[in-house]
């Protein structure tokens, strides 16, 4: 199946684009597996991986929730600055 | 009233009464880099009754592209920004109380530069101070309007104690040395400082008029052209040990650090232990051999070996050249001792 998912700062610089769709999904993959997939093809994404926030079609979502097909799943780095 | 708050009465969401709400509220900005300055401004601007600032930095050249309080005039004289900020602010709006206060937030002295206030605006530059303001959310029912940002990316939402998810519920540690971006590895622009600042004053104006706030959270980025809302419903963890059994550590002291790398500027600061005075004329003389040293009444720096070290009279200084903290803690303790 189709899903989109969207990186926001840092891991959008690992990806080179903030958005990317992936097609070949297996149903009932999880928002996990996704991100597993994606970090196989982008291995600078691993060390993210504790620290995110994962949204699936904007709602905040737990790792081990199922993605259906045309889901949107994005995810967040923590950021500290404060711009100090 | 007259007319210095008329455009804002005439919406009517706030109106007469809502006003008056705000003249008799007291927030407290803690960071008053870039979007501490921001929101300070619109705050001060709307007419809350007091406003205090919690700043433990100075004002540097680098900071003037976006921390919309600084002159050049304020970058040369090196002064504490909550200096600085008080003195623009009360110029703005000299109705307004507002109080600059150069220190460092810690589980110390958090209930007295917080607890007088109905609200609390996060303008910190790391995670240790959030999670202090969340431990002292959770265990007063303040709410704490958390926002940051980095690059181009900016996020914000407002924490209310026991309604919304914690920062514990969505972040259970503090993020990894080198995980987290910070200002000095992707840099900063102004328009998203600004767009995430005043989203977060906009919260604190709905609350302290009795609206309701926010209840996702914002994430934008003004290159990319995204804005997305996250719902956090369902974020909320039944086993935070925050928000759930209410283990506050980092209000214990019991996660006091004793040097933290500051945001964007190459530099640690360290802090010693207890309370320590410092005699500032003093170290001047004695560091006046070993480097270039300039003084004024807030603050010493001195140039030594391709550091720079500024020393606060709270014994805090801020060390420039290094990113390590363990290097830091040795310069510190060779010019300064402890
Ligand atoms: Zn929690």
């Amino acid at each position: 199946m189709v899903v989109k998912i969207c990186l926001f700062a840092s891991l959008r610089d690992v990806v080179g684009q903030s958005e990317i769709v992936i097609d070949s999904v297996p149903p009932g993959n999880t928002a996990l597996q996704v991100f597993h997939r994606l970090a196989r093809r982008f291995p600078g994404l691993r060390r993210y991986r504790k620290a995110l926030l994962v949204a699936v079609n904007q709602e905040y979502s737990d790792w081990d929730q199922e993605v259906s097909p045309g889901d949107e799943i994005a995810f967040f780095p923590p950021v500290s600055g404060g711009a100090a | 009233m007259n007319q210095r708050y008329s455009r804002q009465i005439l919406f009517p969401p706030i109106g007469t009464e809502g006003q008056k709400r705000l003249g008799g509220s007291r927030v407290v900005i803690v960071g008053c880099g870039a979007l501490g300055s921001v929101a300070a401004e619109q705050l001060v601007r709307a007419g809350i009754g007091y406003v205090r600032l919690i700043d433990r930095d100075f004002v540097e050249e680098s900071n003037l592209q976006r921390q919309c309080l600084f002159t050049e005039q304020h970058a040369r004289l090196a002064l504490p920004k909550a200096v600085a900020a008080e003195s623009v602010l009360t110029s703005m709006n000299s109705r307004v109380r507002v109080d600059g206060v150069v220190e460092d937030l810690t589980h110390r002295n958090v209930e007295a530069l917080c607890g007088d206030c109905d609200l609390i605006l996060d303008g910190t530059d790391n995670f240790e101070t959030r999670y202090l303001l969340n431990d002292y959310s959770l265990r007063t029912g303040r709410t704490w309007v958390y926002g940051a940002c980095v690059g181009s990316y900016g996020t914000a939402f407002t924490f209310r104690p026991r309604i919304t998810p914690c920062l514990r519920c969505l972040f259970p540690q503090p993020p990894a040395p080198g995980s987290a971006e910070t200002c000095d590895t992707s840099g900063i622009l102004a328009p998203v400082v600004h767009l995430v600042a005043s989203y977060q004053a906009a919260q604190v104006l709905k609350i302290l008029v009795g609206a309701e706030p926010a209840s996702t959270m914002l994430k934008v980025d003004v290159w990319e052209n995204r804005m997305k809302l996250v719902s956090l419903e369902g974020a909320r963890d039944p086993d935070c040990p925050c928000c759930g059994a209410l283990e506050l550590r980092f209000l214990e002291g019991r996660e006091r650090r004793h040097s933290v790398r500051l945001c964007g500027r190459n530099a640690v600061q360290v802090q010693p232990g207890g309370d320590s005075r410092m005699d500032l004329p003093q170290v001047a003389r004695r560091l006046r051999p070993s480097g270039s040293v300039s003084l004024n009444d807030y603050m010493m720096k001195v140039e030594v070996n391709g550091y720079e070290l500024a020393l606060f009279r709270d014994g805090r200084a801020i060390i420039r050249g290094t990113e390590d903290e363990t290097e830091a803690r040795a310069i510190y303790a060779r010019y300064v001792g402890c």
